[in-house]
């Protein structure tokens, strides 16, 4: 078979560097050698585009598997997209992401559970992911403990509350100081002292026009690498229309 | 050529050939377990297993992998395999490892810590409880097990006497966990109970870790975390606070600073004391915590001067007497705990208190001292998940000294006391859901002669699980109190037996705990005259038999907003000591008591109303008047509290609680006189509360750092 220049370029290329400078009419038994060499060196290169093809794909396998989880935690499957999102992470040493909406998927689950159990459970091993210490320093993974902290509170805000206020506010502090243009921490604390507030009826306005600034912050973000947080948007523009 | 290519091909596109890998994922009795995530290490090939345990997935992977399964709350299960796998892959889950996070041993044991399994009630439960005036002691009294005498105000449990109880902070000794008072003027604990994240309190049958108590053990346990800056104000009817915590680093320290003043308060509410100096009381406290890379120190320092004079109401006088007492405690006690690696721990601590009290009674000047040291190390380890074991090492030293003045007569006595003991105990797992413990403890003294083997041991089974049933039992011993002990420094030790029965139940809402209890007292204190003196005869021959159940039924569920606790003692005591000619039930002891305790909070006004009912039957009495012995009986009462807590704002709460609101007159006992009258009778005189109705009204102001400023300033 004849190697189209076109598609290995480099072949007819190899033959124009390596082939005899004298030009002579090759005999039978050095056409058939060209031939049989020519053969080879096909397959070697259909090989390599293999292991190429390959290995991309496990790349996107990365992207494929987080949008899975993604759409298993869309339509409900709580404990699938978790166990999920465990298995990447054990795979991906190194990358916080997945472990990070393993925890946010628990977290946010146990905001809308109903049984008691089930509800401490959730808290307890998304805590259990994010008490990791090698994320002490990044603003997203704060922000994250700083909502798994009011979940708790939530759950007996009586005897919690005036524990774990001034931690939960620490935290989303901590993040802006980390990262002050992070619109989830500038979110997270204006939303927190607003229900705070409300609960005492007290005026808002103040954390109101945080909740702006924060909205900025949302617009001006630009999203760097598929998966990282980008969350919460929707959620300003909510608070900000009950603010009025 | 094509065939060479097909080789090529296949052999790239055996990554791509998948097998499947399937199984279940089960217990070791075989019970399905459910949403186990199944996967093959550093892959993300798995699944979750279905409700009866199966799991099936496709892996491309091939050769020696490792297969993972985890569990929510279970080690992480490992196990080798080749693939590709025909067979069907089972894996069995061991018992759970951690039996002792399942089970534990109840008998004995009241927990009351901030979260958490088998606790039964929270720090704040304390504070908020009506009637309990911020009092850690009283509030305990509303627990079963353990009784408060009105006029005493000390913690008195399963029927023992106050000095058969002591209390501890991160495992050191505090030798005055009590404010000073007058005889009849009820004392308050030391300590406030917001301090604590941990209140463990036990009925009997406690931890080899602890001795010289014949009842029980109060353990107190702050959290080894670093405070969050703050600011604390506090102003009230009796007094006001100031506390500040400073944070920076892995560092923090707190200044808490308060003084109690009796005088305008007996000013707008009379109580049935004639003060002379309204009761002054003036603290400090600094408690600094460093958190290590693997270790935590904790250093607490307090100091306290009080003051009080008034007419105290004497029988065996026409006018009531002066007295006048003052008294300075010091207190440090510094714990370091370190993790040293390989699942062991070690702790330790010394506590070092010095005290002084100088009382004037009549023409009768009594000043004390007392210093004491606890020095105590402990090394704990665990095993395997089932197994933990401690072993320590501490020394007591107590060194009490007071005089007698009394117009020429002048004595002095006292007693220093140096105590050395080791202790060992390991808690494992027998069976599943069945845990043993077993501890010896042992004392050398240089006061008594006797060295004490103290065994102990314990079970705990789970029945399922909501519900434990326990079992204890262990020897004791302690030194006579300091109040005859100092009479007497030789004195044999006292010793008692504990025997007990426990059952507990939590589920939902509920929490059950039926405790039958039976103590034997051997070698108590008997003396010769009408009351306990410097040249009264001492020695050990009494003895005593204690039993009794409780019952505590606790509900947090049922009804919105409202949590209550039912509490009821039934304690028969019956004790041969002091000067009695024959056993008798004592005259501090309570046969029955009854507490109800509830707490509602009122969400649209931000407050919370607590009520607390007690009703307790009457104690003994010895009337010289008849020729029993201990026959007179009083009257039971009922006594109602309530309190309201004010919600004012996040850092803001304002409290106001009443005592006594129906306004009972109880009678506590009777002071006879110590000489019959002209007619050959005894006279007497009601030993009733110091005030009918106490009256407190609060105002507390958390400034905490973090929530002070709301601005996003940085935007």
């Amino acid at each position: 078979m004849s190697v189209h220049p076109k598609l290995f370029p480099f072949a007819s290329n190899y033959w124009q560097f390596h082939g005899s400078s004298k030009r002579h009419e090759p005999t039978i038994e050095e056409s058939k050698m060209l031939t049989t060499k020519r053969k080879i060196m096909k397959s070697i290169i259909i090989a390599i585009i293999c292991f190429i093809s390959s290995s991309t794909f496990a790349q996107s396998n990365y992207e494929k598997s987080m949008g899975q989880a993604m759409s298993l935690w869309q339509s409900g499957e709580i404990q699938k997209a978790s166990a999920l999102l465990e298995r990447i992470s054990q795979a991906e040493k190194g990358n916080w992401i997945p472990a990070y909406y393993q925890a946010m998927i628990l977290t946010t689950a146990s905001f809308r559970e109903k049984d008691k159990e089930a509800q401490t459970k959730y808290i307890q091993s998304a805590e259990d992911i994010l008490n990791n210490s090698t994320q002490d320093n990044n603003s997203e993974w704060l922000v994250l403990r700083a909502m798994n902290k009011t979940a708790f509170m939530v759950t007996d805000p009586m005897t919690k509350a005036k524990e774990l206020s001034p931690i939960i506010i620490g935290l989303y502090k901590k993040a802006l100081a980390i990262t002050p243009s992070n619109p989830r921490a500038a979110l997270g604390l204006a939303e927190f002292q607003i229900n705070a507030k409300k609960y005492f009826n007290q005026e808002t306005s103040k954390e109101c026009e945080d909740v702006r600034k924060a909205l900025s912050l949302f617009n001006e973000e630009k999203p760097t690498a598929p998966f990282t947080p980008s969350w919460g948007k929707d959620r300003a523009e909510q608070i900000l229309k009950e603010c009025k | 050529m094509k065939l060479l290519l097909t080789i090529l091909f296949l052999s790239t596109t055996t990554i791509f050939a998948q097998s499947i890998l399937k199984g279940r994922v089960v217990e070791k009795n075989g019970i399905p377990i459910y949403l186990a995530n199944v996967y093959i290490e550093g892959t993300y090939d798995g699944s979750t297993t279905d409700s009866l345990g199966n799991f099936t997935f496709e892996t491309n992977e091939r050769g020696v992998k490792t297969v993972k399964a985890s569990v929510v709350g279970r080690p992480l299960y490992s196990k080798t395999i080749e693939l590709p796998y025909k067979e069907l892959l089972i894996i069995q889950l061991q018992g759970s490892e951690n039996r002792l996070q399942e089970v534990s041993i109840q008998a004995g044991v009241l927990q009351a810590n901030s979260s958490g399994k088998n606790t039964v009630m929270s720090p704040l439960d304390i504070v908020t409880t009506a009637g309990s005036m911020g009092n850690i002691i009283s509030a305990l009294a509303t627990l079963p097990g353990a009784q408060v005498a009105g006029e005493n105000g000390r913690l008195m449990v399963h029927g023992g006497d106050a000095s058969e109880t002591q209390t501890y902070i991160n495992g050191i000794r505090v030798a005055q966990p009590y404010t000073a008072s007058p005889n009849e003027v009820p004392v308050r604990g030391r300590f406030s109970p917001m301090l604590f994240k941990g209140v463990n309190f036990s009925t009997g049958g406690y931890s080899a870790e602890f001795g010289n108590a014949l009842s029980s053990i109060l353990a107190l346990s702050t959290e080894n975390t670093i405070e969050q800056p703050k600011t604390e104000i506090s102003l009230s009817s009796v007094g006001l606070g100031l506390g500040h915590t400073l944070q920076w680093g892995k560092n923090s320290l707190t200044f808490n600073s308060s003084y109690t003043n009796l005088k305008p308060y007996s000013k707008i509410i009379t109580p049935d004391i004639r003060w002379t100096k309204p009761y002054e009381n003036a603290s400090g406290e600094l408690i600094y915590r460093h958190q290590f890379k693997k270790g935590f120190l904790n250093i607490y320092g307090a100091y306290n001067f009080e003051n009080m004079g008034l007419y105290q109401s004497d029988i065996n006088y026409e006018e009531p007497i002066p007295l006048k007492k003052k008294s300075n405690n010091s207190y440090a006690n510094i714990t370091y705990s370190q993790d040293l690696g390989n699942r062991w721990a070690f702790h330790s601590g010394v506590g070092i208190g010095y005290l002084t009290d100088k009382l004037h009674y009549s023409d009768i000047y009594l000043p004390n001292d007392e210093k004491s040291l606890h020095v105590k190390g402990t090394l704990r380890k665990t095993w395997k998940n089932s197994i933990k074991s401690i072993w320590g090492i501490e020394y007591f030293d107590n060194n009490y000294k007071e005089e007698y003045h009394r117009q020429e007569l002048a004595y002095s006595y006292g007693y220093h006391s140096k105590m050395t003991s080791l202790f060992t105990e390991t808690i494992f797992g027998l069976l599943p859901n069945l845990i043993g413990k077993i501890g010896l403890r042992g004392t050398t003294s240089n006061l008594q002669s006797k060295k004490t083997i103290e065994p102990r041991a314990s079970l705990g089974y789970a029945l399922n699980k909501y519900t434990q049933l326990s079992l204890a039992y262990g020897t004791f011993h302690q030194q006579a109190p300091s109040t005859l002990l100092k009479y007497d420094p030789h004195l044999d030790w006292l010793a008692a037996r504990h025997y007990i029965a426990n059952y507990f139940y939590e589920k939902g809402g509920h929490l059950l705990r039926l405790e039958a209890y039976h103590k034997t007292y051997d070698n108590l204190i008997k003396y010769n005259s009408q009351t306990a003196r410097y040249d009264s005869q001492y020695d050990n021959n009494g003895n005593g038999k204690v039993k009794g159940f409780d019952v505590f039924y606790k509900n947090t569920s049922s009804v919105k907003n409202l949590q209550y606790w039912i509490s009821y003692a039934y304690t028969d005591s019956k004790r041969n000591e002091a000067n009695y000619p024959h056993t008798v039930t004592p005259s501090y002891v309570y046969k029955h008591s009854l507490f109800i305790v509830g707490k509602y909070w009122l969400a649209g006004l931000r407050s919370q109303l607590s009520l607390t009912n007690s009703i307790v039957s009457g104690r003994n009495y010895n009337d010289p008047n008849q020729t029993t012995f201990m026959n007179g009986r009083t009257k039971g009462y009922n006594n109602l509290s309530m309190s309201w807590s004010f919600l004012y704002s996040q850092q803001k709460i304002i409290h106001f609680s009443v005592s006594n609101v129906l306004g009972a007159s109880p009678i506590y006992g009777y002071q006879y006189a110590d000489q019959s009258n002209t007619q050959g009778t005894y006279e007497r005189r009601a030993i009733v509360p110091t005030a009918k109705r106490f009256v407190f009204l609060g105002y507390f102001w958390t400034i905490s750092k973090n929530e002070k400023d709301n601005q996003l300033d940085n935007l």
